[in-house]
């Protein structure tokens, strides 16, 4: 808390300084003061410095003391001497006053976060794959999966998982005890996304895995789209992608869209959680087809509770509280829906978010339930439903919506994104235009007043998981696409 | 017949008229160690070198009869001078690159340096002057001065490949040749330099002496787009634990 208000108080004086006194200095007193401002905020404030910041570029290039030294007199009667063969070298007055030290710099950090690697990586890793962090998110719940999948192929402890953002990875815990984890992003916590990539391109290329998985890591695209022609010599180059993400203008980003299209050619596979986004992607950049595969996520149906009544008039809404998952659909669909309760789950990651749990806390409707770690968290209260709800505005094939499937509940859910992998008329209760407010009432009330729809629905939709979602068949396809076999 | 002292191995591959005027300065620096009495060998390397380079080479009015032009068609600088080491017969070897130009004593004092120090080491000239695209020069780094760090390596090369040592350091520490210009590994002295430092040879810089580079806008092996993101080949300098690799690339 502490520290998040001196962050705050920082930032305010940062960008103060950097509207009134920054523009006044001269460009190399700017550039030093930049420098040292960045520096002291890696240190203080790991996690909070966007690592991809201008600034940051080299943050930690030194250049030494001997720079302002000048030439020796012996080098210009050399010059002298060499201009009767060249005469660009005639030491003219203008040549000593255009020419600048450029010693060697100080530039041995990085090397020093590399040498460290050497404590967890102490012995050959086959099989490497590149994340920002593990926490809780449908992303890294995927990055699970695939070292889970990898652990029980290879049988042997040849597995790595690398965190490359200075952030917490609480969900390593989850890894199978057998999967290294290199908490990369806490070591590195000083250096640049350019050093970064450095150091994680030194380490690829000098112990080269038999394949290399990159999933959501910022430095890790950057360090195939740098050095993937050398990573490639020895290893097989893999990438996940799951959805678009959108921005506040609306314009579609995500790694999908930038990375994707400038590291294609180092590729040996591309993987989704779905069939729609690498559609998208093939139709709207021209991404070739055939260098995508579509990996479910496991989510086996026998492992869940039923929370599922007929004769419930509770609706259940988990999700994040953040702009993508549009709890302003969820509040205006519970405001026309007093007949029914809503148990909305989730906590508000940005201050929108909070503006919305301030708004639905005020319909006498909701019950707001708080965050949740884990599907399974929201089974053990005895509560039971008869719908799902899913209001999301872009999405991959979200996890939550295999677990409600698995625990029994029919489902409306927008048609975003993958979805309509899952969610169809016959599945389920899409909702094609995701902000058509009326569609997802009149989906719940007739979810609600014919509950036999909701079960044949719902049957299929299980049908769906039993044949596609079970870690066999995700470990399967595993192993044909990394493994060929 | 007697083996000559030293070897001054240079290689050319497009330097076209640029090629007679670093002759011009490599025969300068011969010079004033052979008023010494130190015999010196040079090896003319041609690596599918154009015409107009040939021309210059061959029709150079310094070179002399016992002065070799090899002609191989690598198109690898490492390849090349490899070769050309392969078939030096001096007791210790200078390389130089066809386009730079040398300080007269580069050659007298390094030998005299090399005579002193014993074989454990590779000498750099002391300064780089920079020239033609670009202006600058930078001091080199003596590895058992302070501003050495091996892991600085990482980050940035302290050596040029202007290098001096004996024969057998080079035979130990052959330079790695390219696979094809799109593998995207590169820096090959660089990385022969992280070599040479892992297996305990040391980086020494000979005073008053001066390496004239030529930074040229275009046109040369190094100057493509792609080069920025280049890396060095595995090497033993940076391996985090006991394996064989960097011996496979």
């Amino acid at each position: 808390m502490v520290k998040n208000f001196l962050f705050g108080v920082a930032l305010s004086v940062y960008r103060f300084l950097s509207a009134q006194l920054f523009p006044r200095l001269p460009s190399q007193t700017r550039v030093k003061l930049i420098t040292l401002i960045y520096r002291l905020g890696l240190r203080f404030f790991p996690g909070r410095v966007r690592s991809d910041a201008a600034p940051l570029q080299t943050i930690n290039l030194r250049i030494p003391s001997t720079r302002a030294k000048p030439l020796p007199e012996w080098v210009f009667d050399e010059m002298r001497a060499l201009s009767e063969f060249e005469p660009l070298l005639n030491p003219s007055i203008q040549w000593r006053s255009i020419a600048a030290c450029a010693d060697t710099p100080d530039y041995s950090l990085p090397g020093h976060v590399y040498a460290q690697l050497s404590k967890t990586v102490n012995r050959y890793f086959a099989h490497i794959v590149v994340v920002p962090w593990l926490k809780r998110g449908g992303a890294d719940l995927g990055t699970l999966h695939w070292a889970r999948a990898l652990a029980s192929i290879t049988a042997g402890k040849d597995v790595m998982v690398i965190a490359t953002e200075t952030a917490d990875s609480p969900w390593q815990e989850k890894l199978p005890p057998s999967v290294t984890f290199l908490d990369f992003g806490k070591l590195a916590k000083e250096l640049s996304l350019h050093e970064r990539s450095v150091v994680l391109g030194r380490l690829l290329v000098q112990h080269p895995p038999q394949t290399l998985h990159i999933i959501n890591s910022f430095a890790g695209w950057l360090t195939v789209e740098r050095y993937g022609a050398a990573i490639r010599a020895k290893s097989k180059i893999f990438a996940s992608v799951y959805c678009d993400d959108f921005a506040v203008d609306g314009v579609p980003r995500g790694y999908g869209r930038t990375a994707l299209p400038k590291t294609l050619q180092y590729l040996d596979r591309i993987f989704s959680d779905n069939t729609i986004y690498p559609q998208r992607l093939h139709l709207e950049l021209g991404l070739p087809m055939d260098l995508f595969r579509t990996i479910y996520f496991p989510s086996p149906v026998g492992d869940a509770e039923d929370i599922y009544s007929a004769n419930s008039n509770c609706v259940l809404w988990a999700s994040r509280l953040d702009r993508q998952k549009r709890p302003d659909l969820l509040y205006a669909i519970a405001a026309q829906m007093p007949e029914l309760k809503f148990y909305v789950y989730g906590e508000p990651l940005m201050d929108d978010g909070k503006k919305w749990q301030r708004k639905l806390r005020s319909l006498p409707n909701v019950k707001l339930a708080g965050g949740f770690d884990g599907f399974s968290a929201l089974t053990s209260h005895q509560q039971q439903y008869f719908a799902f709800l899913y209001t999301s505005a872009w999405d991959g094939l979200p996890n939550v919506l295999l677990e409600a499937t698995a625990a029994s509940l029919p489902i409306v859910a927008s048609s975003v994104g993958g979805i309509s992998d899952l969610i169809t008329t016959e599945s389920g209760f899409p909702v094609s235009n995701f902000e058509d407010i009326n569609a997802y009432v009149s989906n719940l009330r007739d979810l609600y007043r014919n509950p036999e729809e909701g079960q044949k629905r719902l049957n299929c939709a299980r049908q769906i998981l039993r044949q596609r979602h079970s870690f066999e068949a995700f470990s399967a396809s595993v192993k044909t696409d990394i493994f060929g076999h | 017949m007697k083996k000559p002292d030293l070897t001054a191995i240079v290689t050319f591959h497009g330097e076209r008229e640029l090629a007679q005027i670093s002759i011009n300065s490599i025969v300068r620096t011969r010079a004033a160690i052979e008023r010494i009495g130190v015999e010196v060998e040079t090896i003319f390397m041609l690596d599918c070198a154009d015409d107009l380079t040939r021309l210059y080479v061959v029709n150079h009015p310094a070179r002399r009869p016992q002065d070799r032009i090899i002609e191989v068609c690598y198109g690898d600088l490492s390849a090349s001078r490899n070769d050309a080491i392969a078939r030096a017969n001096g007791q210790c070897l200078a390389i130089f690159d066809g386009d730079d130009l040398y300080s007269e004593k580069w050659l007298l004092n390094a030998f005299l340096r090399y005579q002193e120090d014993g074989r454990q080491h590779v000498y750099h000239p002391e300064i780089i002057i920079s020239f033609d695209a670009v202006r600058n020069y930078n001091f080199e780094v003596d590895q058992r001065g302070k501003q050495f760090d091996p892991l600085n390596l990482l980050m940035t090369n302290y050596w040029c490949s202007c290098s001096f040592a004996d024969r057998q350091t080079f035979l130990d520490h052959p330079y790695v040749p390219k696979d094809s210009l799109d593998c995207g590994f590169g820096f090959e002295d660089w990385h022969w330099n992280c070599d040479t430092v892992a297996s305990g040879l040391e980086h020494r810089i000979v005073p008053e002496t001066a390496l004239f580079y030529r930074r040229k806008r275009v046109g040369s092996l190094g100057s493509t787009d792609k080069e920025a993101f280049r890396i060095i080949r595995p090497t033993r300098l940076f391996s985090l634990y006991p394996d064989a690799s960097h011996k496979q690339n």
